[in-house]
């Protein structure tokens, strides 16, 4: 048990330690196995009040904002001839 | 109440008197006679053009600093050139630009994982102005309703004001932050943002703003960028999605992106779907766009000053303002525009400051 624990400590978060019980066909061991999939329940850190991000959604999303650029009639002319 | 705002001062006139180079002339008589479409507003109609010459001569300032010797009323006729050749060196590096832009943005506000923050170079953009598509919001409400939602509106127009004003502002220079990045990319790209971005933000004050108007009611504007939010429904978080024609626009994008994001808790929630359209359709009116490029960076970097934030605390920053009320909004954007100090005070009474 305590090899056990001393190994958990040094253990990153992600991964699973699986101890497999002895038994007439496994030899007795500790087997370091990192999970091919995800836990089936993903922990979700809460989000605190507080977080400026946290924000409610609207009913409907806002309008797009642009950033736009004007073809007067001289600009456009020159857009179309000039070249660098 | 602060006081009325004075329509027969012609205070962008008078502050121009010494400068060389002056903005299109309808820029001017429109600001001096406070005929623009933010002029409903109390804290744009009050003093605008103390706003508008603030940011004029931080344009021209730039601009001449980055292009000794040009004239810069001239300098509008190079844009598509730089342009061009911005592309053709961004093309072969577009995905690593996008990245480094996401990643510059989510570091300066510190964005959470659970706001996916989504940024595209794309040299052809196309933004719909045309917001007339449901009728119905305008035609439903009353005349009452509408009266109701006035202040909210106009709340809005202001906040509005902080997401376009911040981005005009930073992106003239934000990409220095990455300078190594870009060098290794290409060593003329950080010169060809410099002349983008000076010449751009000069440019707009020589255009005149009565054909933009038209140019926007008939839907035929350049797009440079544009950012959309899409917010989950069921969970909290969402998408911030920012397209921009090149990588300082991106940034731009980006940054606005993330503001509007911040803004949109001042969006009220009592409100049914017509409303909410009327809402949006009158207070983000296309209309407004190009005043706001002109006018609200000073807002922003007057606000920055007063309230000496750092950039990670911005949006704590911005969260707190959209809990204000319009006329708590107007009240201190009108202190600020008057007097620093005592704007200073008020931010730490309303609890608006986090200085360390």
């Amino acid at each position: 048990m305590e090899l056990i624990l001393s190994v958990v400590e040094y253990l990153p978060e992600d991964f699973y330690l699986v101890i497999h019980a002895p038994g007439p066909e496994v030899e007795p061991g500790i087997e370091i196995e990192e999970p091919e999939t995800l836990p089936a329940e993903p922990k979700i850190r809460p989000i605190p009040d507080d977080d400026p991000f946290n924000v409610p959604a609207p009913l409907i999303d806002p309008t797009p904002k642009g950033f736009v650029w004007f073809r007067t009639k001289k600009i456009f002319n020159l857009f179309s001839i000039f070249s660098y | 109440m602060a006081k009325k705002a004075d329509i027969s001062s012609k205070e962008f006139s008078e502050f121009l008197s010494e400068i060389k180079y002056r903005p299109h002339k309808n820029i001017v008589s429109r600001l001096d006679s406070q005929m623009f479409s933010l002029d409903q507003n109390k804290v744009f109609n009050y003093k605008p053009g103390q706003l508008a010459f603030h940011e004029y001569k931080r344009c021209l300032d730039l601009f001449e600093s980055r292009n000794p010797g040009m004239n810069p009323d001239k300098a509008g006729q190079r844009i598509g050139g730089v342009q061009k050749l911005i592309s053709e060196i961004e093309k072969n590096f577009k995905e690593r630009l996008q990245n480094l832009a996401i990643d510059t943005i989510k570091e300066i506000y510190q964005v959470p994982d659970y706001v996916d923050l989504k940024g595209f170079i794309q040299p052809k953009l196309f933004l719909d102005t045309d917001q007339e598509h449901d009728k119905d919001a305008f035609i439903k409400l009353t005349l009452e309703q509408k009266n109701k939602m006035r202040d909210e509106i106009q709340k809005r127009v202001i906040l509005n004001g902080l997401v376009h004003g911040s981005s005009m502002h930073i992106w003239k220079g934000m990409y220095h932050l990455v300078a190594e990045e870009l060098d290794n990319i290409h060593p003329d790209l950080k010169e060809l943002y410099n002349m983008y971005t000076s010449t751009i933000g000069i440019t707009l004050w020589y255009l005149n703003p009565d054909s933009i108007q038209e140019e926007i009611e008939q839907n035929r504007q350049i797009t440079q960028g544009l950012n959309k939010l899409k917010f989950n429904k069921q969970n909290p978080g969402g998408q911030v999605e920012a397209r921009g024609i090149n990588f300082p626009v991106l940034l731009h994008e980006l940054n606005k992106g993330v503001i509007d994001w911040l803004i949109s808790a001042g969006i009220p929630k009592e409100y049914t779907a017509e409303e909410l359209k009327y809402y949006y359709a009158i207070a983000d009116d296309y209309q407004n766009e190009f005043w706001h490029y002109l006018l609200a960076p000073s807002l922003w970097v007057d606000l920055l000053e007063v309230a000496q934030v750092r950039n990670e605390d911005i949006p704590k920053l911005v969260s707190r303002l959209t809990k204000l009320s319009y006329t708590e909004l107007t009240e201190l954007f009108r202190l600020i525009q008057d007097n620093k100090e005592e704007a200073k005070k008020t931010i730490t009474k309303w609890n608006l400051s986090f200085q360390s």
